[in-house]
């Protein structure tokens, strides 16, 4: 990958509580839901992170947005540790670091007008005088292909595509650097998908705009992304440029998740990889592969290794002891 | 065109007695002074116990009787109704204020603020709260204002776990986390984003308790604890009035109906507009339409 690196996350793991084993047990039990996930941001690209539900891809989201504690590793932005941040500095990564959901009936408060929630962040921020705030509000509505008289409007006015717009526009008030999608498009109708797609991707090249994209959704990633990683059950498992990974999966889950695309052409034979059974418990991995019991190339080593994730080609990082194998 | 017929269907539903039966105390505890035809606490003895005028042996000078020191009833249920509104209002208004502020924090915070708060809230209900009243109010001595504290501090935790339940929900919304990322400051969130969800229950509580309070404070000056004679109460004169239940039952009954009217005024409007404010009602009602 070329340019500079914006955010590196580095062995990032985040573990949660979830409670004690029994009333006379000390012991308490965790569920694993990032566990060793390292990749770096690049400024002005997009990089995808796919992976079934309950994988933690929205969990890494929302540790570099500094919703969540972290319970081991660091998160770099810009060469600092973001967990450091105090006081000016925590303020300054808050303006810098911004996120768009997936759910737009949840993000817009119910009881604010749009203007006033667009506007919000350039408020806490001190950034601007009032007239000059309700001008940017203005213009960000035009921005994101809105119409500034709706800024006196209530969200119950709006369709699912349109407050995702003004998601998106709240998210760019304070010229973010990096902006967090949270599967900003799974919530929507086909034809708005594309629509809000395009223009993330024409926001990117106007304000160089650097995009973590989390999403489950393989052909969307594709559309948006330079970079990719798939992740299944709390860890990376594939990793590399987009063209690369949609050309030439290595890793069997990538595999599966690829041929599992609806390719609109009827006529094209399917030849699915269907997955047995489902993601295992993430507080049973003791020791092996965690895809092992679904994978339909393990062996018995598989039972025992742990596969790491090194790079088999130029950028092309694998977890797969039989892909390692191979090469 | 169609909000405003939604919101015409919404007050076409208003409890028009209800309202009625509120306004018409407002206006009378107002202007009680122009109302009430007598003094609340001028005595008359020579007419002691006079009878309403459709009995026999009652008068049109006095409407609604005379107590047993001659003072005319209907004047003093009119000052009456100074105390039991005000005593309402303030109480609610107290109790409310109080009671969100401890579940706004309570339902945010979660963890050991919450089980602090929430095992306060336990401990005072498992109290009874005429228990509370009286220890209260024997340390502080009885007064209006010590009145109104009390209620004001018994009833809190109903405000509060209601608020509580509701923050719950709240703050999981997506735009919480959007209010975190902007750099919101943690009273920010609680005032402008989560607080104007909460706001609707707490009214329409804030509503019912109110009737309750009237009771309450009617309750408490029964047992003398309350609002201190000569100051019409319609609790006191409950009270006074039981005595003589057996040949003047004037003295009691009006005094109680008078309380029964406005509990009733504001349960009507407290359900009215608990289905006003309650978008799965708004939307039922839309339905029948």
């Amino acid at each position: 990958m070329k340019g500079e690196s914006i955010l590196k996350v580095n062995n990032l793991k985040k573990y949660f509580s979830m409670g004690k084993e029994g009333i006379f047990s000390g012991k308490a039990r965790m569920v694993k839901a990032v566990d060793g996930v390292d990749f770096s941001l690049y400024k002005g690209q997009t990089f995808g992170l796919v992976g079934e539900s309950g994988c933690g891809k929205s969990t890494t989201g929302r540790c570099i947005l500094k919703l969540y504690g972290i319970t081991n590793g660091e998160i770099l932005f810009q060469g600092k540790n973001i967990h450091s941040f105090e006081g000016k500095e925590r303020m300054q990564y808050r303006r810098e670091v911004q996120a768009v959901f997936q759910d737009p009936y949840g993000s817009l408060n119910p009881r604010m007008r749009i203007g006033e929630f667009i506007e919000e962040p350039m408020l806490v921020h001190g950034t601007f005088n009032s007239r000059d705030r309700k001008k940017r509000v203005a213009k960000l509505l035009g921005v994101v292909g809105l119409s500034s008289d709706h800024a006196s409007r209530y969200p119950h006015e709006f369709s699912g595509g349109q407050r995702q717009r003004i998601c998106i526009a709240r998210a760019l008030s304070l010229n973010p650097k990096l902006v967090i999608l949270d599967e900003p498009v799974s919530a929507l109708d086909v034809s708005i998908r594309a629509q809000i797609l395009n223009l993330l991707m024409d926001l990117q090249e106007e304000f160089g705009l650097t995009y973590l994209f989390i999403s489950h959704d393989l052909s969307v990633v594709e559309h948006i992304s330079d970079f990719v990683a798939v992740m299944y059950l709390a860890k990376i498992v594939e990793m590399a440029p987009c063209d690369m990974i949609f050309k030439n999966p290595l890793h069997p889950y990538t595999n599966a998740l690829l041929s599992a695309i609806l390719v609109p052409d009827p006529e094209l034979a399917q030849d699915a990889i269907i997955l047995e059974g489902d993601a295992a418990d993430p507080r049973g991995l003791e020791k092996g592969c965690r895809f092992r019991d679904r994978c339909f190339n393990a062996t018995d080593e598989c039972m025992e290794k742990e596969p790491e994730l090194i790079e088999v080609e130029p950028n092309h990082k694998v977890a797969c002891l039989r892909v390692a194998q191979k090469k | 065109m169609a909000k405003s017929s939604k919101l015409w269907a919404q007050i076409k539903q208003a409890p028009v007695g209800g309202l009625t039966i509120l306004f018409l105390f407002i206006v009378v505890a107002l202007f009680a002074k122009f109302i009430a035809p007598h003094s609340p606490i001028d005595q008359d003895i020579t007419h002691a116990l006079s009878p309403p005028f459709f009995l026999e042996g009652g008068t049109w000078n006095y409407l609604l009787g005379t107590d047993e020191l001659g003072r005319d009833i209907l004047s003093r249920i009119i000052f009456g109704a100074r105390i039991s509104l005000v005593v309402g209002f303030i109480a609610v208004a107290i109790s409310g204020s109080i009671g969100v502020w401890f579940g706004l924090i309570s339902g945010y915070f979660g963890g050991k603020v919450d089980s602090v708060i929430m095992r306060l809230v336990d401990i005072q209900l498992s109290m009874p709260y005429i228990l509370i009243a009286l220890a209260l109010i024997g340390a502080l001595g009885p007064s209006l204002r010590n009145i109104i504290i009390v209620i004001g501090i018994t009833s809190w935790v109903t405000y509060a776990r209601v608020a509580r339940g509701d923050v719950l929900g709240i703050k999981e919304n997506e735009f919480v986390d959007l209010a975190k990322i902007a750099g919101c400051s943690t009273y920010r969130i609680l005032v402008r984003h989560i607080f104007p969800g909460v706001v609707n229950s707490q009214i329409v509580l804030g509503t019912l308790m109110f009737g309750r309070v009237i009771i309450f404070e009617a309750a408490l000056s029964f047992l003398g604890l309350g609002v201190q004679p000569p100051t019409p109460s319609w609790g006191t004169m409950l009270a006074d009035g039981r005595q003589y239940l057996t040949y003047a039952w004037w003295l009691a009954t009006f005094p109680g109906f008078a309380i029964m009217l406005v509990v009733l005024g504001t349960n009507l409007v407290g359900d009215w507009l608990r289905d006003m404010l309650d978008p799965k009602q708004r939307a039922a009602v839309r339905g029948k339409r």
